[in-house]
């Protein structure tokens, strides 16, 4: 039996051919299987580089998705290192974009995967200038308003 | 750090309250802790007074090590998912297909039929004058357990509005360490107003300064809650529990359908069966078996409740007849044993497994917890609460 095979287009232009099975993982893009076959489905808010990612994810789970339904405990732990290295080897202004993706395209694992290791960055910061420092943001409270709220919190700080 | 302070915060906690129970004891602090304690502080059963007196240390221990990041329960996976197929489902929100500013959504994903539409959000998102938080950071914000959410708001104008302002965020609020025993009345009343109402899970573990009136109000003002856990809350009464439960059920159908109170002293059968009375127990729905609970120093701060079905943490134990947890043995002789069900109380177990101790080999450690032999080898030198520092 031939797969069928579908190609998604970037904003900026990049093609990527993918099988049904990557497809489906997007609860998005599922519906297009019916319609798109051979066509260009174009995917206007997401760029080549992290389409290439958003692929990349959905191939390497489609692999053991598509296993036996008792899939070994083995198994699942080296999808779970591939997908630890996967996200952590990114900066975090990719994992943003990872994560508009997922939402956009509905990838329910991706879309916990990025937000989750956003979370961890921020629980590992152990107050909230290190999290300033980690997201790159500048404070645009006040001397006062910073006062406000730092006593606002104190009960949880000390 | 953090752990030194609960440390100390734990002996004064003790010293006060033994002042108190014992009526002026003289200096607390240089007295042993077993001399001060009264017989039957918590009119519990005088029979089992040593043992009740180590099951009250027990239920006060502070494991500060284990519950650094207990408090991602507030926002883990399932939580989001739900939240992102209600609104799908319930078609409650629309979406901006893709911020052209940077405009929190609230977490769930986008609804298929809201692709096209370009739409305002509803008032749940904020508009974010800071260019410098991505949007993306909006989703993470559920992962955050409270104390991260906290530091997250004192970082720039823009999160600290999304953190007050956005409900669902305080949907589901989840206390332990290191907040357990700092968080005051006024302050969980402050998280809890966030919710406007509409929390469904509250979930306090070895929260020592919370009051009975207390969680009351925060019941009156968010009736909608579901979830109800007070473990380890040595100030929560079962009287007081059962009064904001009858409350609840006076005002219409029972609403929560899970509730934690191990830990809260004094439960007797009666209670017991008037608790089941207030719940929400489906009847025609079978009961499906509960996961089997092994004890383990600090327990009920590491289950997440999604993971426990049960309608009530606490059952009659099979061989003291008191309202307390049961736990399984893991042990291979024990598993699916009857005889090996049983309170902390009724059946020593190791506090790292959860295994009985009986005539087996086992060390006793300085805080009168037992070590079966395994788990004695395998960490010959425990590391004491003191000793770790963060």
């Amino acid at each position: 039996m031939t797969k069928e095979m579908f190609t998604l287009k970037s904003s900026d232009g990049f093609l990527f051919v993918v099988d049904e099975a990557v497809v489906h993982q997007s609860v998005t893009l599922s519906p297009m299987v019916q319609d798109c076959a051979g066509r260009e489905y174009p995917i206007n808010n997401v760029t080549g580089k992290i389409l290439n990612l958003v692929v990349e994810y959905c191939k390497n789970h489609v692999v053991v998705d598509g296993g036996d339904s008792s899939s070994s405990s083995s198994s699942g732990d080296a999808l779970k290192k591939w997908d630890d290295e996967f996200i952590t080897q990114m900066d975090l202004s990719t994992v943003y974009d990872l994560i508009m993706a997922a939402n956009y395209l509905i990838i329910k694992g991706l879309f916990d995967l990025a937000c989750q290791r956003v979370a961890d960055e921020i629980a590992a910061c152990k107050d909230h200038e290190e999290i300033r420092a980690t997201l790159g943001i500048v404070s645009d409270y006040t001397a006062e308003e910073e006062a406000e709220v730092l006593k606002e919190n104190e009960w949880a700080f000390d | 750090m953090a752990l030194n302070f609960s440390r100390r915060h734990f002996s004064s906690h003790l010293s006060d309250e033994s002042m108190k129970i014992a009526n002026g004891y003289g200096d607390s602090a240089s007295v042993d802790i077993l001399d001060v304690l009264p017989s039957d502080p918590f009119g519990m059963d005088i029979n089992n007074t040593f043992t009740a007196i180590t099951g009250w240390l027990e239920d006060l221990e502070v494991d500060c090590s284990r519950y650094g990041r207990d408090e991602i329960w507030v926002g883990d996976g399932s939580h989001q998912l739900f939240a992102g197929l209600s609104f799908i489902w319930n078609n409650a929100m629309r979406f901006q297909e893709f911020p052209e500013r940077n405009v929190y959504t609230n977490g769930a994903f986008l609804s298929t039929s809201s692709v096209d539409e370009v739409g305002e959000s509803s008032g749940r998102c904020t508009t974010n004058e800071n260019a410098q938080v991505h949007p993306a950071f909006g989703f993470c914000l559920y992962r955050l357990g409270v104390k991260d959410l906290l530091s997250a708001s004192m970082v720039c104008k823009s999160l600290h509005t999304t953190v007050c302002d956005d409900l669902l965020l305080w949907k589901h609020i989840h206390i332990c360490q290191p907040l357990s025993e700092k968080i005051t009345d006024e302050a969980l009343l402050q998280l809890t107003e966030r919710a406007q109402g509409t929390m469904q899970c509250l979930r306090l573990v070895d929260c020592s300064r919370i009051t009975d009136d207390s969680l009351k109000q925060i019941l009156e003002r968010n009736p909608q809650v579901v979830k109800l856990g007070v473990s380890g809350c040595t100030r929560i009464t079962i009287d007081g529990v059962l009064s904001i439960l009858r409350d609840l059920n006076s005002a219409g159908k029972p609403q929560v359908k899970q509730l934690e109170i191990g830990g809260i002293f004094g439960v007797t059968k009666d209670h017991y069966d008037e608790l089941f009375g207030l719940l929400d127990v489906d009847n025609n729905v079978e009961q499906s078996i509960p996961k089997p609970r092994f004890y383990h120093r600090g327990d009920s701060s590491c289950v997440s409740c999604d993971d426990d079905d049960r309608v009530l943490d606490i059952e009659m134990c099979p061989k003291c007849q008191n309202a307390r947890l049961v736990y399984d043995c893991p042990a291979e002789d024990c598993k699916g044993k009857e005889e090996c069900r049983a309170c902390s109380l009724c059946i020593q177990r190791c506090f790292q497994c959860g295994r009985c101790i009986n005539d087996s080999e086992y060390e006793e450690t300085f805080c009168l917890e037992f070590l079966c032999a395994d788990c004695s080898k395998q960490s010959p030198k425990l590391p004491l609460e003191v000793e770790n520092s963060i």
